[in-house]
């Protein structure tokens, strides 16, 4: 396992009147080259697990292993885990701050002393990952749009080359092509460059489209985890604690409840159109 | 229906003048009468947000005028009324509240009108009441969910009894509850009440909802008009990267194979009863 989390609780202001158990026993292990998907209702303690992946924050009590190696110890160097596992923040374009996107994307490597030569190749990877054109990099990164800027966000965190990527909400905000085009460059890392991704999103199409596995945190505690079709098979309790299914899943539900034997387990409109063309080739109406 | 905001030839410009001047708005003319429900839909950058401070001043025009109510917001006079008439709710629901109880939070607007104690209670009252969350009126907003959170912001807005409220992307944070939630309540206020609201969103399948929604590229209006003809457009809004919702281009997919599906499907129970009947 390339991460396991064991037991994890984590309380926000132990002690004081605001104290917050924000998780509560939560375990988790993820596979090298996984894709996760990570849902939950607001609140539910995405975010505060996703930041103990990377030791932004430790753990009150259990364990967070990452290669082998266990980060919930007190006084751990965490350098060389922040390397291992990048974190990309909601909206992350809110922290660019060099002059150009080159420099932007080049300050995370440079801070690990590499040689220039090495942090250009980096930095040449990185962006064009995330489909940054070579004539951006001397550009500043304020006069680009929204999705260019979050995809430059995105490129520093890689240019550090972590095994692990774990992504919160990377397309909120965005406008249906910067959506479209932002995942299509996280799926394309995941599977040319076998980076482990966890995806956390309020998204549900996002999620079905490019999760393999889903885990679902409610108050603070697993909730649900499986295959991304047997957890989107789960309308009911998803929609019990403020989740969804997809819209095509959800109509395929509502076709079988007509009468049409169509196959519910469908995640995208690609599979929806298959699925209900068959069907009525074979003229059985409703 | 009377005319609630009526936009002249709408030009804005940042930095005018200096390097990185923007045309953010180049020419937008446009009528909302009172009690439509109009969705914006646009890609990022094309204007939309511009647009939409501009309808109670909190931008003002470059060139050309708004009224609301017939007051023109270029008159500072009317600016204070403009602002108490059309109310504004954005993205972040943790940016708008300030108070450390919802009640508070929600009476902000009103206490600042300068409104008799008992007039502010009834308002926040009400106000409270329409977006169901009266029970959580002494509440610290930061407890609440996403959901409730805009919904209180909502009904800060309320308090100050405006005639229309804009709403900027009140639902990209939200979990898929929060979003129901919040389109529930805008409806709502929509439907019974006679508000005017204004939409800005970019989830396709929420500007379905609306009576009327217009499409913003490049600082124009592109096309203005009910969902089911917006969405009809599919090469429009394919090429100016905003598509159409899911289950339109699953109907307009199959329709395609030769399935008897209307041209244009809004929603699932529209899909439903054509493969059904």
């Amino acid at each position: 396992m390339l991460i396991e989390v064991t037991e994890l609780t984590h309380v926000y202001l132990r002690g004081s009147p605001l104290e917050v158990t924000a998780l509560r026993g939560v375990d988790l292990q993820v596979a090298e080259g996984e894709f996760l998907g990570l849902i939950g209702p607001t609140g539910s303690g995405k975010s505060t697990l996703a930041q103990h992946l990377n030791g932004l924050l430790r753990p009150t009590s259990g364990r967070v292993v990452v290669e082998g190696e266990d980060i919930s110890a007190k006084r751990k160097p965490l350098r060389s885990l922040r390397q291992k596992v990048g974190l990309v923040f909601q909206y992350p374009e809110h922290q660019l701050f060099e002059e150009t996107v080159y420099d932007d994307v080049a300050f995370g490597p440079r801070n690990l002393g590499l040689d220039e030569a090495e942090v250009k190749r980096r930095v040449h990877w990185a962006t064009s990952l995330v489909g940054l054109p070579e004539e951006m990099l001397s550009r500043s990164p304020f006069e680009l749009s929204g999705g260019q800027m979050r995809r430059v966000a995105i490129a520093g965190v890689l240019a550090m080359r972590p095994r692990v990527l774990v992504l919160d909400e990377p397309a909120a905000g965005l406008d249906p092509r910067g959506r479209r085009d932002i995942l299509g460059h996280i799926r394309k890392m995941h599977q040319k460059e076998g980076i482990t991704v966890i995806l956390v999103s309020h998204n549900m199409e996002d999620v079905a489209e490019l999760a393999q596995r889903i885990v679902v945190l409610h108050r603070g505690e697993v909730f649900l985890q499986g295959p991304t079709r047997k957890v989107f098979g789960q309308a009911e309790r998803l929609r019990g604690i403020g989740l969804d299914i997809p819209p095509v899943t959800a109509l395929m539900h509502q076709l079988r409840h007509r009468g049409l034997p169509v196959r519910a387990d469908v995640l995208t409109v690609e599979e929806a159109e298959q699925e209900i063309v068959n069907h009525w080739r074979q003229r059985r109406p409703c | 229906m009377p005319v609630m905001i009526e936009i002249h030839d709408l030009w804005h410009v940042y930095g005018s003048g200096t390097a990185g001047e923007v045309v953010a708005l180049k020419g937008v003319n446009l009528r909302i009468d009172q009690g439509e429900f109009v969705a914006i839909i646009g890609s990022n950058g094309s204007g939309k947000s511009t647009l939409a401070r501009h309808l109670n001043g909190l931008l003002l025009p470059t060139r050309g005028w708004v009224k609301v109510c017939n007051l023109d917001t270029r008159s500072s006079e009317h600016l204070q009324e403009i602002r108490r008439r059309v109310g504004m709710v954005f993205e972040n629901p943790d940016n708008q509240l300030v108070a450390t109880i919802v009640e508070e939070d929600v009476a902000f607007g009103p206490e600042n009108l300068g409104l008799p104690p008992a007039e502010i209670r009834r308002r926040v009252e009400q106000a409270l009441e329409t977006v169901g969350m009266a029970t959580y009126r002494n509440h610290p907003p930061h407890l609440l969910s996403g959901g409730q959170k805009q919904r209180v912001a909502i009904a800060g807005v309320l308090a100050m009894e405006p005639s229309c409220i804009v709403l900027d992307e009140p639902t990209s944070m939200l979990d898929p509850q929060g979003r129901r939630e919040v389109l529930r309540t805008i409806r709502g206020l929509n439907e019974s009440r006679g508000m005017t609201v204004v939409y800005i969103t970019h989830f396709m399948e929420e500007a379905a909802a609306a009576g009327r929604v217009l499409v913003m590229d490049d600082g124009r209006i592109v096309a203005d008009g009910p969902p089911r003809r917006i969405f009809g457009q599919t090469e429009l809004l394919e090429r100016i990267g905003l598509g159409v919702p899911p289950l339109t281009r699953l109907a307009r997919r199959l329709r395609m194979r030769g399935l008897p599906v209307p041209e244009v499907v809004l929603d699932a129970e529209e899909l439903v009863s054509s493969l059904c009947s």
